[in-house]
């Protein structure tokens, strides 16, 4: 094995130096990092993925699946509903039951003029994505203009490394903001996506009605490119017990055997949201920066953010 | 040589062309085998509707094209179907000894297998364009779209049979092994646009559902008690009746035969499973006001199941004791209709026709016994899975579903009744529709708890001992209806009021005469003013209000011609004004007498509520008709009867008002009380307030009732210049008599809620209004007439008048051995269509053409090696890609494609491109770059620029590198 002696490995790396800060590595480099932000643009940015399962009582084993993609442009969404069958018997077997102090109360109470005007709320919802993606545009947009001045005219490296920041907070803060804020339903498997956060409030206290002795488990993890939420929820439904033994499951759970136990419904959902891979290749810039860093060797001061 | 040994050498000769025979049977023992089957080609069907109707499709679509072509409306409309039907059947009889066991007992027999191949697929696609725009106006209306149509279905069956045969043809048993695979699925997929006042609207969606059902592997063992002789009992005589009966035995007379099988018990197991998909593509958000993109939605589900099942033939055969004993037997025995070839170079069959099935009716009665069977199991499987432990819940709800769809009354709109169903006592239940039978008098429930005791119905002193009420009217009439006879002679009252009767003041002043009073012949007027000429006219017409009421005053009770009681009703009038007035009547015997309480202008109330009681009192010494009410009071009062209530009105008040949008109008509906009374003029004013209280319509309507009209309602109709915003809107409605003081005023119960529209059905809406005004309508109009003349002159031309279809049954095989569709043409000649060759016809009555028919279609019969091959090379085919000639469905495709490019139509349009028309299969949803990804996963899998993804072990070493320059750069700067 042969050995590098200290003066030549300094005189090697004093020419990596060099090499480093020459024109046409910057020029390359400020090609790069375009490319890879307009990549960015032009490809997918959020990726929310929703899996849901019955996996007890009669609804068992329904199960749900949504994928959702958001650009540029398009919000798309596939929306699958397996074992189908067991969730329309659900339906069908189910009565609805609300709240207790409203049992046997009239159901056409409570919901004159909620309807009425759900237009400003909606409107403001369905363009919180298209502000987000307005965002994140003018941020890419200064991100490359910035590029392109702090290689060819030389400005300070802070300002881009502000804009790099700028386009952290559009995609990792706002996108996954807006997109929660227009569609609230996503992970509700009772309603269709993009329904109106009102009609998702009115099924969720119905719902709360329905079910007592309520289980729930809710954990936060990290995944690459983003996170994931899983959640179960738990109850005996309300609406699956006869009449005359509401009140009494509403008290103790039933038990294990009887009819009424059967009523035990179980949904474990896995809630994921992730970034695309073009999104996510962005956050190698400031490696590209360090690699090749723009300025002259001893203008550190410009180049130490990098 | 001698002619002696020439005869040896020749008995030798034929002693060795045996031997090879001999051999040859010994080393293949399966004998007496034949196949045949039917093919028929799908993309024939255009050429066979036209050859058998003289109808050329094509043409039709042709010419209706052109028809709107010259109207103005450009229409494309191609069609394409593929695949092919396929039926074989293979028998076969393997006489190796084997042996079977019935009931303990062994016997020896062979086997003769029957196998069944179904194969059917058909591919069929159809794409309709259309397009038409009057650019007359300012802005141009218009359309144009697509519809595409894309199904496929298919079906395989595989039924293998063997039969446990002796050489008598005796049965002993039958297994079998059943599969069946289908599936279908269609796809409909649309985009249009339409235009019109500026705006457009633009709809694209794909649909698409599929269902499939299979019997993956099902078997079943049939084993007779007995041997029965019933196949050789069919060829023999031409009348069987077959019966299971304890012991097996055959009777014959003439050419009947009865025969009593040991039916025994037929065993199997299946696997089954089912499932269905629906999927909604392509739906454009952004025309629903949300977010731009699309949405994809997928429902599906399958259940599978498995189990064993056991059933007593007897079921499916019958017994003695069933009624088909009387009906008529079948058998195939007798002449037989004609000899055909059911094997290539091989000799004619005799066979006679019969309607026994495609092939072996053994067959077909063991396996509709086992498809019952299974059927049966599965839906019980399905139901036990499906609703478990809720199953009565289940059953309930759907009950109540066939309800909902059977039982509609149309009562589906808002009519602002309560929506709840009114439960009874007893359990019983009055729907929301029928609310109006509460309360009514009826006794709907059956225990009348829908009913308030004493003002709706009488309560009969023997509550609870099954007569519990009886109706009101039936108190009292004379009728004991209740079982103690309590509903007679009681202190009831039936009614209270108070009445308006019109009268005309005599002339002289003194007193007044009812208006049936005038000019009638007699001077009820003691001056005779009543009769003067137009009395009506000339007298004073006066409306006076009297008090009324009836109810039980029997006074003689005991018919002794004394009274044995008097009696006062007592009845209280309180005006809306709150006053309030105490009346005093006496009772008549058969009534009460009235009192007027005066002129009805001169009341101080327009309505009134009234109470009433029959008060009991003893007879005072002048009797109840000369006594004063003071004087009946004196004696004492016995007892009171229940009070009752009622209300009611003097002058004309607003009894509803409503109101309604009707398009581009306000519909306004408004009734009166006490109307036909009330001669005055009036005016109604309406005006229709927004939530803030602005006046957003306003309407008055006058009201001058006649001799023949007494106005009890009016109606009215608002044009709307701007159509209502949305929000809730209240009407108000307001009497005004002719002085101009309000008299009454109402607020409608009901306000009316104006729904805001989505923008796109506004859009709609305006487009709507463009195609209201533009030349659409006379397009539609003169592609009608065009229509006509071009299709007028299209005649049908029949090539046949008859047909007849039946399978072939050979009397020395003991089973079917072919089919044959037979047709006849005008003049009464008989053709195979479809069928083996026929020798000899032996029907002289039938005149037979062996020659080809006149017109063929793309049916294809094959026996013998031929059916075999076929049958080979489908039979491991189950999918619509294996049956289907798929690259035939290409090419024809591409044809197709042609077809919309000479139209102008680019084939991606309707999903068609070049994948689609190559024969390896593959198909595409016609997506170009210039659309937006069709789906979510599409979108995620659109990799931008195509630069490289970064995986997780990308990002560790680049930020691994990233550390090495970093940490580098800093010792550069040390």
């Amino acid at each position: 094995m042969s050995k590098t002696s200290p003066l030549m490995r300094e005189g090697a790396l004093s020419r990596l130096g060099s090499l480093r800060r020459h024109p046409a590595v910057a020029f390359a480099r400020a090609s790069l990092v375009v490319l890879i932000a307009l990549n960015a643009t032009v490809s997918v940015w959020l990726i929310a993925e929703f899996e849901g399962q019955y996996t007890e009582g009669p609804p068992s084993p329904a199960r749900f699946y949504a994928l959702a993609g958001v650009d540029g442009e398009y919000t798309m969404i596939d929306v699958s509903i397996e074992n189908s069958t067991r969730l329309l018997v659900y339906q069908l077997i189910r009565d609805d039951v609300g709240p207790e102090d409203d049992v046997g109360g009239g159901a056409g109470g409570g919901d004159d003029g909620s309807s009425d005007a759900p237009t400003s709320s909606e409107q403001d919802s369905v363009n919180r994505l298209d502000r987000a993606r307005t965002w994140i545009q003018v941020t890419v947009g200064l991100l490359i203009l910035l590029e392109v001045l702090v290689t060819f005219v030389g400005i300070s490296g802070w300002f881009r490394a502000a804009g790099f920041l700028a386009v952290l907070v559009a995609f990792l803060v706002m996108l996954p903001l807006a997109f929660i804020g227009d569609n609230p339903n996503f992970a509700d498997p009772g309603s269709t996506p993009n329904s109106a956060p009102e009609e998702a409030e009115q099924t969720e206290n119905d719902e709360q009605g329905a079910f007592v002795h309520e289980e729930t488990d809710f954990g936060v993890g990290l995944r690459y490119g983003g996170f994931e939420v899983s959640m179960m929820y738990a109850g005996y439904d309300l609406g699956l017990v006869e009449e005359d033994n509401r009140s009494s499951v509403r008290e103790t759970p039933p038990e294990p055997g009887t009819k009424d136990a059967a009523s035990y419904v179980k949904f474990d959902s896995t809630l994921s949201l992730r970034f695309g891979p073009s999104v996510v290749l962005i956050l190698a810039l400031p490696v590209f920066w360090l690699l090749a860093p723009s300025g002259r060797k001893r203008d550190a001061t410009l180049d130490e953010s990098e | 040589m001698n002619p002696r040994a020439n005869a040896l050498v020749a008995a030798l000769l034929l002693c060795l062309a045996t031997l090879p025979m001999t051999a040859s049977a010994q080393v293949d023992s399966i004998q007496n085998d034949f196949a045949y089957g039917v093919e028929y080609d799908w993309s024939n069907l255009d050429e066979d509707i036209d050859s058998l109707t003289g109808i050329n499709l094509n043409e039709i679509l042709s010419r209706t094209m052109l028809a709107a072509s010259d109207a103005g409306l450009n229409l494309t409309v191609a069609q394409l179907s593929t695949g092919s039907s396929n039926i074989f059947v293979e028998s076969a009889e393997d006489r190796t000894p084997t042996t079977i066991d019935l009931d303990g007992d062994v016997h020896d027999v062979w086997m003769r297998m029957t196998d069944v191949t179904i194969r059917h697929a058909v591919l069929f696609d159809s794409a309709l364009i259309t397009e038409w725009m009057d650019a007359s106006g300012d802005d141009p209306a218009g359309f144009d779209g697509y519809l595409s149509v894309d199904s496929e279905n298919a079906v395989a069956v595989d039924v293998n049979m063997v039969e446990y045969l002796d050489d008598d043809y005796n049965l002993y048993g039958v297994d079998m092994d059943f599969s069946l695979a289908s599936e279908v699925s269609v796809e409909y997929m649309m985009d249009v646009g339409v235009e019109g006042g500026g705006e457009d609207f633009g709809f694209a969606v794909t649909f698409g559902t599929a269902f499939d059902f299979d019997v993956p592997s099902s078997s079943a063992e049939w084993r007779l008690g007995h041997e029965t002789p019933v196949l050789s009992a069919l060829s023999t005589y031409e009348s069987v009746h077959a019966d299971c009966t304890d012991d097996a035995y055959i009777t014959t007379s003439g050419t009947e035969a009865d025969i009593g099988i040991e039916c025994g018990m037929m065993d199997g197991d299946y696997t089954v499973s089912t499932g269905f998909s629906v999927d909604l593509a392509d739906v454009p958000t952004e025309n629903f006001g949300l977010d731009s993109g699309l949405l994809d939605l997928s429902i599906s589900d399958q259940i599978s199941t498995s189990g064993s099942f056991e059933t007593d033939m007897q079921d499916a055969i019958g017994d003695g004791d069933d009624s088909d004993d009387e009906s008529e037997g079948v058998g195939f025995g007798g002449d037989a209709d004609a000899s055909i070839i059911i094997e290539e170079g091989g000799s004619a069959v005799d066979v006679v026709s019969c309607n026994c099935g495609t092939a072996n009716p053994i067959m077909f009665l063991m396996l509709a016994t086992m498809l019952a069977e299974i059927g049966e199991a599965f839906a019980e499987d399905a139901a036990e899975e499906l609703g478990g432990t809720f199953e009565d819940e289940l059953s309930e709800a759907i009950e109540e579903i066939s309800e909902e769809f059977g039982g509609d009354d149309g009562d589906d709109g808002d009519d602002g009744m309560d929506d709840q169903p009114f439960y009874c006592d007893n359990g019983g239940v009055i729907a929301s529709y029928d609310s109006w039978r509460i309360g009514d008098g009826v006794d709907d429930c059956g225990d009348w708890s829908d009913e308030t005791p004493n003002e709706t119905y009488f309560v009969c002193n023997d509550w609870g001992q099954g007569h519990e009420g009886i109706p009101r009217d039936a108190v009292n009439d004379g009728s004991e209806d209740c079982s103690d006879s309590s509903d007679e002679g009681v202190l009831w009252m039936d009614y209270v009021s108070v009445g308006v009767g019109t009268f005309y003041a005599c002339a002289d002043g003194v007193g007044e005469v009812s208006e049936w009073s005038l000019e009638n012949g007699w001077d009820d007027c003691d001056d005779g003013s009543d009769e003067l000429p137009d009395a009506e006219g000339a007298l004073e017409r006066v409306t006076i209000a009297s008090v009324n009421a009836g109810g039980f005053n029997e006074q003689d009770v005991n018919d002794d011609d004394t009274d044995d009681h008097c009696y006062v009703a007592e009845v209280t009038v309180t005006g809306d004004d709150g006053s309030s007035s105490n009346y005093l009547l006496k009772g008549t015997g058969w009534g009460f007498e009235g009192t007027d309480i005066g002129n009805v202008d001169d009341l101080t109330y327009r309505a009134y509520s009234v109470t009433g009681t029959v008060h009991q009192y003893g007879v005072p010494t002048s009797g109840c008709y000369g006594a004063s009410v003071a004087e009946i009071q004196s004696t004492g009062l016995v007892a009171s009867s229940p009070t009752i209530e009622s209300d009611g009105a003097v002058k004309r008040l607003i009894s509803h008002g409503s109101m309604w949008t009707d398009d581009d109008w306000l519909q306004v509906s408004v009734s009166f009380d006490a109307a036909w009374q009330d001669a005055d003029d009036y005016t109604l004013e309406f005006v229709l307030l927004d939530e803030m209280g602005n006046v957003e319509a306003a309407s008055q309507m006058s009201i001058a009732p006649t001799s023949d009209d007494s106005v009890w309602s009016l109606q009215d109709s608002m044009y709307l210049d701007d159509d209502l915003d949305a929000g809730e809107y209240c009407g108000t409605f307001e009497l005004v008599d002719a002085q101009g003081v309000t008299v009454d005023t109402y607020e409608s119960e009901d306000c009316m809620t104006v729904e805001e529209m989505p923008e796109f059905l506004q859009e709609l809406q305006t487009i709507g209004e463009a195609f209201g005004e533009s030349t659409f309508q006379s397009t539609l109009e003169a592609f009608g007439e065009n229509l006509e003349d071009r299709l007028g002159s299209i005649t049908e031309d029949i090539a046949y008048t008859d047909a007849n279809f039946a399978m072939l049954w050979s009397p020395t095989h003991h089973t079917v051995v072919g089919v044959a569709l037979g047709v006849s043409d005008n003049m009464d000649t008989w053709y195979t269509l479809v069928g083996p060759e026929v020798v000899e016809m032996y029907d002289d009555e039938i005149n037979y053409s062996p020659s080809t028919p006149p017109a063929t279609i793309g049916l294809t019969y094959y026996i013998g090696s031929a059916a075999e091959e076929a049958a080979e090379v489908v039979e491991d085919a189950q999918s619509v890609d294996d049956i289907a000639d798929t690259s035939a469905h290409a090419e024809g495709m591409g044809d197709l494609a042609q077809v919309l490019e000479d139209a102008g139509v680019d084939p991606a349009d309707v999903g068609i491109d070049e994948e689609d028309t190559q024969t390896d299969g593959s198909s595409d949803d016609g997506s170009s770059d210039d659309e937006p990804p069709a789906t979510a996963e599409e979108l995620i899998e659109d990799g931008g620029f195509g630069l490289p993804s970064v995986s997780g072990l990308a990002t560790v070493a680049v930020l691994a590198l990233a550390g090495i320059v970093a940490a580098q750069r800093n010792r550069d700067e040390e």
